[in-house]
C-alpha cells in the first residue's frame, strides 16, 4: 500500500490548537511517536458498492434506502448514481488507546486525535480512487457525505450494514446505538453526476437542471450539523 | 438413523453441503430479508435446497438457522428452530439419505462482544443456548458453529452447546488473508481454546476461496488433533448489478478442492457461491482419494485471544516468563487497589510487566474482605482489554477460578490444582469444561514431600486423574516446588532433580515460583537469579518471577544466550548493547534508576534538560528544594520528575500539606492557562499524569491509611455509548484535584447511573455523550435522578453537548471541557 498521507495540521487542530505552530516540542514529539506506533498496527480495509438514484421530484431512494435528508438530498442533486462506501483502520488503534488510557492519558488523547486523522487520510486515499477512476470515465464525485453530517441520521449504519455487509467484508461492527467497532472507522455516501461542479459548489448548470439555490452544496464544516458550536471548525 | 457421528468423524471422508444464499435469491429472497423468515414462509423452497444437497452425496448438511437468534427474532426462535429442524428431517426421508446428519447452524449473533462491542457474554450465551436447546430436542444431530469472526463469540456459543445438549459441536471460523480472525484470533490460538473446550471438529469456513484458505489449511494440519474441517467460497466475490458472484465454477472449485483434501483434511464442503454441483463434483472426485487421519498433537499450548504460548514436545523450548506481579501477597499498594477497587493501577502492573518481558501474566485477586469471583472476572476481562498475553488464573476459590475460566477469552493457564483428593474433584471438572493448562503442585494430603521420588509420586498422581477426567497430559505442568533453602539447604537440589525427572520419566513440563527459594535471605535477586539459571538448566519450562527485577532478566537473558536459544545473541546485544554507556558516570542515574523499576523516571530525567519549552523559568538544579521541582515538574508535565521530586519531598513533609500547597496550585496554573487558551489539551492531560505520578507516591506511603478525599463523584458515558475518551479525561482531571471518582464506565443504563448515585450518596453526577443519539439515554438519566435522587447536580459534556442541549435535557451545568468540570465540581462540593 502506498502511504498515507497523514497531515500534522489536522492532527493539531483535532487535539485543539488553533495552529500547528502552536504545538510545543513534547506534544510534537509525542504525536510523531503516537503516529509511528499506529502505522505499525493499522490494516486499512475498505469495501464500497455503487448503486442507480431513482428521483422522484425532489426525493431520491437508492439501494433500498428512502433518502429524507434535506442535506443528502442537496448533495446528491444532479447524481444519477451513488457510491456507499466504509472504510476503516482496524481495531488496532482502539487498543493502543485502551493501553494508553490505564497509564497515559495525555497519550490516550493523542493517539485517539493522531488515528482520526489517520483514518480520514485513508477514506480520502480510498475516496480519490474512486473519483479518479470514474473522471477517466467522463462522471464526477460529488464531496462525500456521511451519516451525522446535517440531517443524515446515524441509524443509516444500518442500511450500510444491510448494503455492504460490513461486519463480515471489513469487520466492522454496530453497536446498538448505530456505533461503529473499531471506531476509527467512517461510512460515506459519493453522489457521481456526469456533470462537474464549480468550485464555488455549484456544478455548471444546464438548461433543464432542477437545481434551485446556488447555495445548498456545502461541504466539510460547512454542511456539519455542529457547525455553530464546533471548536474544530476549521 | 446410521452410526453416530462422532464414530464416523476423523475416520473417514465426510462431507457438508455447501451455500444457501445464491440458491434462495434465486428463488426470490430479497437482499434485506432473512433467510430464516422462509422455514415458515417458503418451507418448499428450503426443502428443495435440503434435497438437492443430500442427493449430491453429502454426509452433514445445515438447518436453516444461521441467523437465528433472539436479537432477530424475538419471540420466534423456538418456533423458527423447529420449523427449519423439521423441514430437515422431511428432506431425508423424501431422499432416502436417513444416513445424514442434520447440523442445527449456528452463525454470529451479529454483534460484537464487550470490551470490543456492546454484547455482554452471558447475553451471547443465552442466545445461542436458546437455539441450541430447541434443536436438540427437535432431532438436530450435531451443532454446527461456523462463520465465527469473533474467538470469544465461538466460546459462547460453544459453551452454550455444551450447557444445552450432548451433541457433537464443530466449529469453523473465519480467518482473512494473514490468517487473522477480525478479533485477532490466530490459527494456533483458535484450535488451542476450541480443543480446550473439547469441541469434535474445527476448521474454516467463508471469508475465502479454496486456494486462499491453503496457508491456513496447512497450519490447522499443523497444531489441531481434531478432525479438519473445510468449507470454502467458491471463489472470490464480486458485484454485478447489485447481485454478489463468486468466481469458481463446480470444476475450478473441485480441482482447488482436490488439492486440499491431499493436505490432510477430513471433513469438506462449501460456503457462500457453492451450489448442490459444485458440492456433487467435489465429493465425486475427492471420495476416491486416500483418506489421512490427523495426527495428535502434543504440544502444551497456552493462549489469549490474540497469541499462543507454545512449549513444544520433546525439544529445548525457551523457557516461558509468567510474571507474578499482580498478586496483593506482601503489596500494600496492591491490597489498596483491590480494596478501592482500582483498576488502573491492577491494568497498569499488567503492563509494566509486559513491557518487561512476560509472557504470561499470572492474576491472583485473593483478598479476605473482597468478592474474589467477581474480581476475578473484572480484572481477566480488563485485563484482556489492554494485552494480549495469555493470562495464569491464580485462586484457590473454586468459585474465581470458575467465573475467570468462564469469562477468559482463550485458553488459559490455571494455578492450580495439588495431589489432594478433593483438590483435584474441584478442580480438574473445570479445566474438563473450559479448558486450559492445570499447574499440578507437587503437594497432597501428607504435605510437601522432602524428596524428588516422593513429589513424582504426586505429579504421577496428578497425571492419573487429569487421564480419568479426560484431560490431556499435555495440559499438565508440574509445580516441583521451591521451598527456602534458608531452611533446608537440600531443598533446591530436590526441587531441581523433580523438574529433570518429570522431563526424563514423563516427556512432561514443569513451572516453579523461583522466588521462593530465597525467602528469609538476604540479597534474595542474587540467589534467585542463580537458581533460575540452574532450574532451567535443567529444563524448566515456565518461571513464575518478576520480570521488572533486572538481575532476575539478566539471568534470563544469558542464559538464552549460552544454551543457543538466541539467534546470533541478537535479543542479548538488542537489551544490553547501551550497558556500557550507562555505567559511564553521567549515566549511572539512569543505570540505578531502571534498576529500581522506574526506568521511565530515567528517560524523563533525561529529557528534562533538553526541553525547548516555552517556559521562561530555567531548569531546575541541584540547589532546588523538592517541592519547587515537584511544582515545576508538574508544570512541564514530567511525570519521572515528579515522582521522584514527590518522594523526596515527603521525607521531611507531610504528603497532604504538599498536594495543597504544592501539587494543586501547580496543577492550577496548568489549568489556567488552558482556560486562557495559551495550554493546550495534551499539555494539560501531561501535567495531569504528572500529578497522577505524584499522588502514586503518596498514595503508597500510605496505602494503609484512608486517604482524606473532597467529595465523591459519579462519571459515567451514558446508554448506547461506547466512546469514552472524554469522560476519562475528565475522571484524570477530577483525581488529581482530590475527588474521589466512581467511575461506572461506558454503555452505562440509566438505573445503574442513578443506583450508584445512591449508593455511594453523592452531589455530583457527570456524564459523557458522543453521539447525538444517545443524548436520549443522558435525558432519561437526568429524569430518573431527578425522581430518585433529586438533590443530585449533574454535570453533562461530550462531543455532540452544546449548552442548548444540556438545558433541553435539563442539566445542571454544561462543561465544555475538562477544567470546566473541574470548576463545577469545586462549587458543588465546596461544602
Amino acid at each position: 500500500m502506498d502511504k498515507l498521507d497523514v497531515n500534522r495540521r489536522e492532527i493539531a487542530r483535532y487535539l485543539g490548537y488553533k495552529s500547528i505552530d502552536d504545538l510545543d516540542d513534547k506534544t510534537a514529539k509525542v504525536i510523531d511517536e503516537c503516529i509511528n506506533e499506529i502505522m505499525d498496527v493499522i490494516e486499512p480495509k475498505s469495501c464500497y458498492d455503487t448503486f442507480p438514484i431513482q428521483w422522484n421530484n425532489n426525493k431520491c431512494e437508492f439501494a433500498g434506502i428512502d433518502v429524507t435528508s434535506k442535506a443528502l438530498i442537496k448533495n446528491l442533486a444532479g447524481c444519477s448514481k451513488v457510491i456507499m462506501a466504509a472504510v476503516t483502520i482496524g481495531p488496532g488503534v482502539d487498543r493502543l488507546i485502551r493501553r494508553a488510557e490505564v497509564r497515559d492519558m495525555s497519550k490516550a488523547y493523542i493517539l485517539q486525535c493522531v488515528g482520526t486523522e489517520v483514518v480520514e487520510a485513508w477514506c480520502n486515499k480510498i475516496n480519490r480512487e474512486l473519483s479518479d477512476e470514474l473522471r477517466a470515465k467522463g462522471l464526477y464525485t460529488r464531496p462525500r457525505f456521511s451519516p451525522g453530517y446535517g440531517d443524515l441520521p446515524l441509524e443509516l449504519q444500518q442500511d450500510f450494514e444491510r448494503v455492504l455487509k460490513m461486519r463480515k467484508n471489513i469487520g466492522i461492527s454496530l453497536s446498538s446505538g448505530a456505533v461503529m467497532t473499531p471506531t476509527k472507522s467512517v461510512t460515506a455516501i459519493i453522489g457521481i453526476s456526469d456533470k462537474e461542479r464549480n468550485n464555488a459548489g455549484n456544478f455548471n448548470k444546464r438548461a433543464g437542471d432542477d437545481c434551485e439555490e446556488d447555495n445548498v452544496y456545502k461541504t466539510g464544516c460547512d454542511a456539519c450539523n455542529m457547525n455553530d458550536t464546533c471548536t474544530f471548525k476549521k | 438413523m446410521g452410526k453416530d457421528l462422532r464414530e464416523r468423524l476423523g475416520k473417514e471422508w465426510l462431507f457438508c453441503d455447501g451455500g444457501m444464499g445464491t440458491f434462495l435469491q434465486e428463488r426470490g429472497l430479497k437482499g434485506g430479508e432473512l433467510p430464516e423468515e422462509w422455514n415458515e414462509t417458503h418451507e418448499d423452497v428450503i426443502l428443495e435446497l435440503h434435497e438437492a444437497y443430500l442427493k449430491s452425496g453429502i454426509n452433514i448438511f445445515n438447518t436453516n438457522t444461521f441467523g437465528l437468534n433472539g436479537l432477530k427474532f424475538p419471540g420466534r426462535v423456538e418456533s423458527l428452530t423447529e420449523a427449519a429442524v423439521n423441514i430437515a428431517k422431511k428432506a431425508r426421508v423424501n431422499t432416502g439419505r436417513e444416513d445424514a446428519y442434520i447440523a442445527l447452524d449456528i452463525g454470529p449473533t451479529g454483534k460484537l462482544l464487550e470490551p470490543l462491542g456492546d454484547l455482554s457474554f452471558d447475553d451471547a450465551v443465552k442466545l445461542f443456548s436458546e437455539v441450541i436447546k430447541k434443536g436438540a430436542s427437535c432431532g438436530a444431530d450435531l451443532v454446527l458453529i461456523e462463520t465465527m469472526s469473533d474467538g470469544y463469540e465461538a466460546k459462547a456459543a460453544v459453551l452454550a452447546a455444551k450447557e444445552s445438549c450432548d451433541l457433537p459441536i464443530i466449529v469453523t471460523n473465519i480467518y482473512d488473508e494473514k490468517g487473522k480472525m477480525l478479533t485477532g484470533g490466530t490459527v494456533d490460538s483458535t484450535v488451542a481454546m476450541l480443543e480446550g473446550l473439547g469441541v469434535d471438529a474445527l476448521g474454516i469456513n467463508c471469508g475465502l476461496g479454496p486456494e486462499k484458505m491453503v496457508p491456513m489449511v496447512k497450519r490447522l494440519t499443523q497444531v489441531a488433533s481434531v478432525p479438519i474441517v473445510v468449507n470454502p467460497n467458491a471463489g472470490l466475490p464480486r458485484s454485478e448489478g447489485g447481485k454478489t458472484v463468486y468466481d469458481m465454477d463446480a470444476d475450478k472449485f473441485t480441482e482447488a478442492m482436490i488439492k486440499i483434501a491431499g493436505m490432510g483434511v477430513q471433513v469438506m464442503g462449501g460456503c457462500c457461491g457453492t451450489t448442490p454441483k459444485h458440492i456433487e463434483k467435489m465429493i465425486k472426485s475427492v471420495a476416491k482419494m486416500p483418506f489421512i487421519a490427523n495426527t495428535y498433537k502434543e504440544d502444551t499450548v497456552v493462549t489469549s485471544y490474540c497469541e499462543a504460548v507454545t512449549c513444544k514436545s520433546g525439544v529445548k523450548n525457551r523457557p516461558v516468563i509468567v510474571g507474578e506481579r499482580i498478586n496483593p501477597t506482601g503489596k500494600k499498594r496492591f491490597k489498596q487497589a483491590l480494596r478501592d477497587n482500582d483498576m488502573d493501577y491492577i491494568l497498569s502492573q499488567g503492563l509494566e510487566q509486559e513491557d518487561a518481558g512476560a509472557d504470561i501474566l499470572d492474576v491472583n485477586v485473593g483478598l479476605p474482605e473482597i468478592d474474589e469471583p467477581s474480581m476475578m472476572k473484572n480484572v481477566v476481562t480488563a485485563l484482556q482489554g489492554v494485552t494480549g498475553l495469555p493470562l495464569q488464573l491464580d485462586t484457590s476459590d473454586v468459585n474465581a477460578l470458575e467465573m475467570g475460566l468462564r469469562y477468559y477469552n482463550g485458553k488459559a493457564m490455571i494455578n492450580s490444582v495439588n495431589g489432594k483428593k478433593e483438590v483435584i474433584e474441584a478442580v480438574m471438572p473445570l479445566v474438563k469444561k473450559y479448558g486450559g493448562v492445570l499447574v499440578g503442585l507437587t503437594l497432597d494430603e501428607d504435605g510437601i514431600p522432602d524428596n524428588a521420588d516422593g513429589r513424582i509420586k504426586i505429579a504421577d498422581k496428578i497425571y492419573k486423574a487429569a487421564d480419568s477426567y479426560g484431560i490431556p497430559r499435555k495440559d499438565i505442568v508440574i509445580d516441583g516446588l521451591c521451598m527456602t533453602i534458608s531452611s533446608d539447604t537440600s531443598s533446591a537440589p530436590t526441587t531441581l532433580e523433580t523438574v529433570r525427572r518429570i522431563k526424563e520419566e514423563y516427556n512432561g513440563h514443569t513451572i516453579l515460583g523461583v522466588s521462593n527459594i530465597s525467602f528469609g535471605l538476604p540479597n534474595r535477586a542474587l540467589i534467585n537469579s542463580y537458581f533460575l539459571s540452574m532450574a532451567m538448566q535443567e529444563g524448566l519450562s515456565f518461571a513464575i518471577m518478576n520480570p521488572n527485577n533486572e538481575q532476575m532478566m539478566a539471568a534470563y537473558n544469558s542464559f538464552l544466550a549460552l544454551s543457543d536459544m538466541d539467534s546470533q545473541c541478537m535479543g542479548f546485544i538488542e537489551r544490553y548493547a547501551d550497558t556500557q554507556m550507562a555505567m559511564m558516570p553521567a549515566g549511572q542515574a539512569g543505570a540505578n534508576n531502571s534498576q529500581a523499576g522506574g526506568g521511565q523516571a530515567g528517560a524523563n530525567v533525561g529529557q528534562a534538560g533538553s526541553l525547548g519549552n516555552n517556559q521562561s523559568d530555567k531548569s531546575s538544579s541541584d540547589s532546588d528544594s523538592p517541592e519547587k521541582i515537584l511544582r515545576n515538574a508538574i508544570e512541564r508535565g514530567m511525570e519521572g520528575p515528579a515522582r521522584q521530586a514527590m518522594k523526596d519531598a515527603i521525607v521531611n513533609n507531610d504528603p497532604l500539606k504538599i498536594i495543597d500547597s504544592q501539587l494543586i496550585p501547580a496543577l492550577d496554573k496548568v489549568g489556567k492557562g488552558f482556560e486562557k487558551g495559551t495550554i493546550f489539551l495534551p499539555q494539560l492531560l501531561m501535567s495531569a499524569e504528572a500529578a497522577k505520578a505524584a499522588f502514586e507516591v503518596v498514595k503508597e506511603s500510605m496505602a494503609d491509611k484512608p486517604r482524606e478525599m473532597k467529595g465523591k463523584i459519579v462519571i459515567a458515558t451514558v446508554k448506547g455509548d461506547i466512546h469514552d475518551i472524554g469522560k476519562n479525561i475528565v475522571k484524570v482531571m477530577l483525581e488529581n484535584y482530590g475527588y474521589d471518582v466512581i467511575d461506572l464506565g461506558k454503555d452505562v443504563a440509566p438505573e445503574d447511573i442513578v443506583d450508584a448515585a445512591i449508593s455511594n450518596d453523592v452531589k455530583l453526577v457527570g456524564l459523557s455523550a458522543l453521539m447525538t443519539t444517545t443524548v436520549v439515554s443522558m435525558e432519561e438519566t437526568i429524569k430518573l435522578l431527578r425522581e430518585k435522587k433529586p438533590d443530585t447536580k449533574v454535570v453533562v459534556g461530550g462531543a455532540v453537548m452544546t449548552q442548548e442541549y444540556s438545558d433541553q435535557i435539563g442539566a445542571d451545568c454544561y462543561a465544555k471541557d475538562a477544567m470546566a468540570t473541574v470548576r463545577y465540581a469545586d462549587k458543588v462540593l465546596e461544602n
